[in-house]
C-alpha cells in the first residue's frame, strides 16, 4: 500500500492507457465534443460504414507508403507509422513547430465481431484511407415479408 | 539587437476570420524555419488538392487559404462511428512585415504538404565586409 502511495505514476499510466482505449473505440456514436477530442501527438482519424465495408481514414501528411505498417489482429487495426528522419540542417533555426514528428501507433478496435475480409490502403493528398469489407455476418440482412 | 527583434516578430500571427459567410475552418499546423537566405513555411493540409489552395501576400500578411472537397460526404448509407477530423477548409495568416522579397516567395503542395518559401529581403541577410587594405 505504502510504496503505490509513494510511487503513484505507473497506477495512473495505467488509468490513461485504459481510459485512453476506451475512448478510442469507434464502436461510439459520438461523434464530436469529448470523445472526439485528440491528444497531443495522435493523428486524427475518421471510422465510418456503409453497407460493405468498414473505413478508416487517418491524417498523414507527408508520410510516404512505405513507412505505415499495417495489420489486422483479431478485430483490431494496428497502424504503424515510422517517419524516416530528416537531416536537421546546421543552418536552421525554428521560429515555430506545430506538426507531429516522431513515430506513431494507433490501434482501432473496429466494430464487428470476426476479422474483416478483405483490406485495402491507399494514400491521396495525405489522407490514408483503409478499407474492410465486412464478413457476411456483419453486413445488413435485408428479410422480405411475404403476404399470405 | 534591432535585426533579432524583426525576425521574432516575423511569424506573429493574425487569425482574423477571412469572411464571415464562409464556412467554419480550421487553423493547420506549421513548421516555421529561419535559414541564410529565406523563412520556409511547412503547413499541414492534408485533403485539399493544389489548384485548390489560393496564397496571398498582401501589406506584408501572408494568407493561406485551402478548400477542401468533399465527396465522401455524399454517400448517403454512410454512417460515421468515429470522427476526429472535419472536412472544413483551412485557413491561416501570418504577419511577415517587410522582412521577406514578396516578389519572389514560391509554394508548393505534395503529399499534404504545403511548403511556402520566402526569400529574405536583402537587408536581412547577412553580408561579408571585406576588409581593404590601405
Amino acid at each position: 500500500m505504502y510504496s503505490e502511495l509513494v510511487y503513484p505514476y505507473p497506477l495512473s499510466r495505467e488509468l490513461f492507457r485504459r481510459l485512453n482505449q476506451f475512448l478510442s473505440m469507434p464502436s461510439f456514436n459520438e461523434t464530436e465534443g469529448f470523445f472526439g477530442s485528440l491528444s497531443s501527438g495522435e493523428l486524427a482519424t475518421n471510422v465510418w460504414e456503409d453497407d460493405d465495408a468498414f473505413y478508416v481514414e487517418m491524417e498523414v501528411p507527408g508520410i510516404k507508403p512505405e513507412e505505415i505498417d499495417l495489420s489486422i489482429i483479431g478485430t483490431e487495426l494496428q497502424i504503424k507509422i515510422a517517419r524516416s528522419h530528416e537531416q536537421d540542417s546546421k543552418n536552421v533555426r525554428y521560429l515555430r513547430r506545430e506538426r507531429i514528428a516522431g513515430n506513431t501507433v494507433r490501434t482501432i478496435t473496429l466494430p464487428m465481431d470476426s476479422t474483416p475480409k478483405e483490406l485495402n490502403a491507399t494514400i491521396e493528398a495525405g489522407i490514408l484511407c483503409v478499407r474492410l469489407r465486412k464478413p457476411e455476418e456483419a453486413k445488413v440482412q435485408k428479410i422480405t415479408v411475404s403476404q399470405k | 539587437m534591432s535585426l533579432v527583434e524583426t525576425k521574432n516578430n516575423t511569424a506573429s500571427q493574425t487569425n482574423q476570420e477571412p469572411n464571415t459567410q464562409e464556412k467554419p475552418f480550421r487553423i493547420p499546423p506549421v513548421d516555421i524555419s529561419e535559414y541564410e537566405n529565406e523563412y520556409l513555411i511547412e503547413a499541414d493540409m492534408p485533403g485539399t488538392k493544389e489548384e485548390n489552395i489560393d496564397i496571398q501576400f498582401h501589406q506584408g500578411e501572408l494568407r493561406i487559404r485551402g478548400v477542401v472537397n468533399t465527396p465522401n460526404e455524399k454517400i448517403t448509407k454512410r454512417i460515421d462511428r468515429y470522427r476526429q477530423f472535419e472536412t472544413s477548409n483551412y485557413y491561416r495568416a501570418f504577419k511577415i512585415g517587410e522582412s521577406v522579397n514578396a516578389a519572389e516567395i514560391l509554394a508548393h503542395y505534395a503529399n499534404g504538404i504545403l511548403t511556402v518559401h520566402l526569400p529574405k529581403a536583402e537587408i536581412l541577410k547577412p553580408r561579408k565586409i571585406e576588409i581593404s587594405q590601405k
